[in-house]
């Protein structure tokens, strides 16, 4: 304990019980590993046989390394879709955390607790009635204006479940998730009888975006979402110290000088930017919300400076080995990613409800 | 020094606080007594910004309570909550790091080390604050409230400690040792206002005492004037329990002494 190399440490820097930041430094660089291994799969894996070797060449010796069809299927088709699936992942992992530290409450996802659904709702509404009635909104967002809806339906969506679930400060397991049943429910009829009602073209477009999957990624669907969840990852070391005393509290984040309103306000935007986006592009994906900040909560505490990044990371791996698994599984044809994505979430989710009810939570 | 006029708050049509004055002092403990449903966490609750009253006003030295950005009021004051479960496991030191990075000054994690040494807790900055009893869950609040303001005065300004009950869930040694610390931060010059029930810990520890009743106040001053037998007889219902020790005439409450 009191050796030579023990002194050297302590005076490099002083070691305090309970820091775990050397440890969350330590696993943010394991998950950016991590989402770069995963990038390469992402982008090695698939039916045409351009593997890891033609990926190689390509980033080495550049486009003309490697022949025009590899080039093509890495350009086109490959890349395009490990941006969109590595932008998703990192989108829903980090709302996901971020809605758990607003509502304190770990089992808080964007996906189960019906914003996703508004986010889907709002995103229904313009592709069935996107052609006649809002005809100059349509010509005036072009690409943006699917995005820009579902951030619309999410924001409604979070701020009506703020409403429902908190009381005084504190939020409810039971209300929240019953509320969340309820709106989700709400938004599902609406998304249904707008379905009921469209004609043949609507229902085909409709039917390709519900399918969701980051099958149909390109460069522009990047693009069109890169706003939204670009506000998000700007955001997070502005919110990640208001959240932490959110925890104690809503009273006593206000008393160690959080300006708590603004801050609620910032990051139900943010959660309705980032859930809304992803479902405007790949239809919802649930669980990764989840599941990513939780496991990253048991490795490095709640904070949320270092678990932000490490669940944005982390989560862009997660969806983007998903997609792999969804390729690879039955191969040449895919499974939807939110199978895949379902089968590793809910056990998960699973075992928080039954740690919930042991531990002190229990309310 | 921390100035409240006529402060009052009606919540659908009652008063809860109703139209209380008072001046609280650096270099005091000042004791906020009465009995239950006073308004004595009330009026603590409008005296840190937490709540807006529905008239009257507070300010810190010359400056409205509004007019406080919520990072600069956090500097000048501190507050120990009445307690409540986490949601997430944070260590002890992590939570208690949140008050020092509140106060602005560098170096947290050692003004953190320090609070936890102040309230006897050296050595539980690893422990997660949810497996704590309560006890220590409160001590680890306090060790938070003080790691907020660690220097009782700061660029010749007194700092001030607000404790809601800070001995609710402290056995008899740690009661008198969070008082001790207290009272130590007024010594040096701070300012702490604490809401507590146990009249004999604040004929020791308070330097002025204010007596709420039906939310107004109805006593105030040190504890020889302020905890007569008429006013704990009168606001508690509960008549001949102050005895006096003869050497300060300190008072002191024996509930067995009671005649009605």
């Amino acid at each position: 304990m009191t050796g030579p190399a023990a002194v050297g440490r302590d005076r490099a820097r002083p070691r305090f019980d309970g820091d775990r930041t050397g440890r969350a430094v330590l696993v943010l660089a394991l998950t950016a590993a991590l989402a770069i291994a995963a990038a390469a799969a992402s982008v090695s894996f698939g039916p045409t046989g351009v593997g890891v070797g033609d990926l190689a060449a390509y980033l080495t010796g550049g486009p003309e390394a490697v022949g025009a069809r590899e080039r093509l299927v890495l350009e086109a088709i490959r890349l395009p879709r490990a941006g969109l699936g590595a932008l998703v992942g990192a989108a829903l992992a980090v709302s996901g955390a971020m809605m758990q530290g607003l509502f304190r409450n770990p089992l808080a996802d964007p996906g189960l607790v019906g914003v996703s659904s508004g986010a889907a709702t709002a995103a229904v509404l313009v592709i069935v009635f996107g052609g006649a009635a809002l005809g100059p909104v349509v010509a005036l967002l072009g690409p943006q204006l699917l995005p820009v809806a579902a951030f619309g339906g999410a924001l409604l969506n979070t701020l009506l479940l703020y409403r429902l679930a908190t009381a005084n400060g504190r939020t409810s397991t039971v209300t929240l998730i019953l509320a969340g049943i309820a709106v989700g429910a709400l938004s599902g009829a609406i998304t249904g009888l707008v379905v009921f009602g469209a004609d043949d073209a609507a229902l085909r477009d409709f039917t390709f975006w519900s399918l969701g999957s980051l099958g149909g990624a390109t460069v522009p669907k990047i693009l069109a979402i890169l706003p939204f969840v670009g506000i998000v990852f700007l955001a997070m070391p502005f919110v990640a110290r208001g959240l932490d005393a959110l925890v104690l509290g809503e009273a006593e984040a206000q008393h160690m000088g959080i300006p708590v309103q603004r801050l609620k306000r910032v990051v139900i935007v943010c959660v309705a930017a980032a859930s809304g986006a992803t479902v405007a592009v790949t239809g919802a994906i649930g669980f990764v919300g989840i599941v990513v900040p939780h496991l990253l909560r048991l490795a490095i505490g709640p904070g949320h400076r270092f678990l932000l990044p490490a669940s944005a990371l982390a989560g862009a791996a997660l969806l983007l080995l998903a997609d792999v698994a969804a390729r690879l599984a039955v191969s040449p044809a895919e499974l939807p990613i939110g199978i895949v994505t379902a089968l590793l979430g809910a056990p998960v989710f699973l075992a928080i409800l039954i740690n919930h009810r042991r531990g002190p939570l229990g309310d | 020094m921390i100035t409240a006029h006529s402060l009052t708050l009606a919540r659908s049509g009652r008063s809860i606080v109703d139209d209380v004055s008072l001046r609280l002092e650096p270099g005091r403990v000042s004791a906020i007594i009465g009995p239950n449903g006073a308004g004595k966490s009330t009026l603590l609750k409008m005296l840190t910004g937490e709540l807006a009253p529905s008239a009257g006003t507070v300010a810190y030295g010359d400056q409205p309570i509004g007019r406080w950005t919520p990072r600069a009021l956090a500097r000048r004051r501190a507050v120990l909550p009445q307690s409540a479960a986490l949601a997430f496991s944070f260590t002890v030191h992590e939570i208690v790091r949140m008050g020092a990075v509140a106060s602005g000054l560098p170096s947290a994690d050692g003004i953190a080390n320090d609070a936890l040494a102040r309230v006897g807790l050296s050595g539980f900055g690893g422990r997660l604050y949810q497996y704590l009893s309560g006890g220590e869950q409160q001590r680890v609040q306090f060790a938070r409230a003080l790691a907020q303001v660690p220097r009782p005065v700061r660029d010749g300004t007194p700092r001030f400690l607000f404790l809601d009950e800070p001995t609710s869930s402290l056995d008899l040694r740690h009661q008198i040792g969070v008082l001790d610390v207290a009272k130590r931060f007024a010594r040096d010059g701070g300012g702490v206002v604490a809401v507590l029930h146990d009249l004999n810990l604040v004929a020791e520890f308070a330097d002025t005492v204010f007596v709420l009743d039906g939310g107004r106040l109805v006593a105030a001053g040190p504890p020889v004037h302020a905890l007569s037998d008429g006013v704990v007889a009168d606001v508690y219902g509960v008549h001949g329990t102050v005895c006096r020790l003869p050497a300060a005439g300190m008072p002191f409450v024996l509930p067995q002494a009671r005649t009605s």
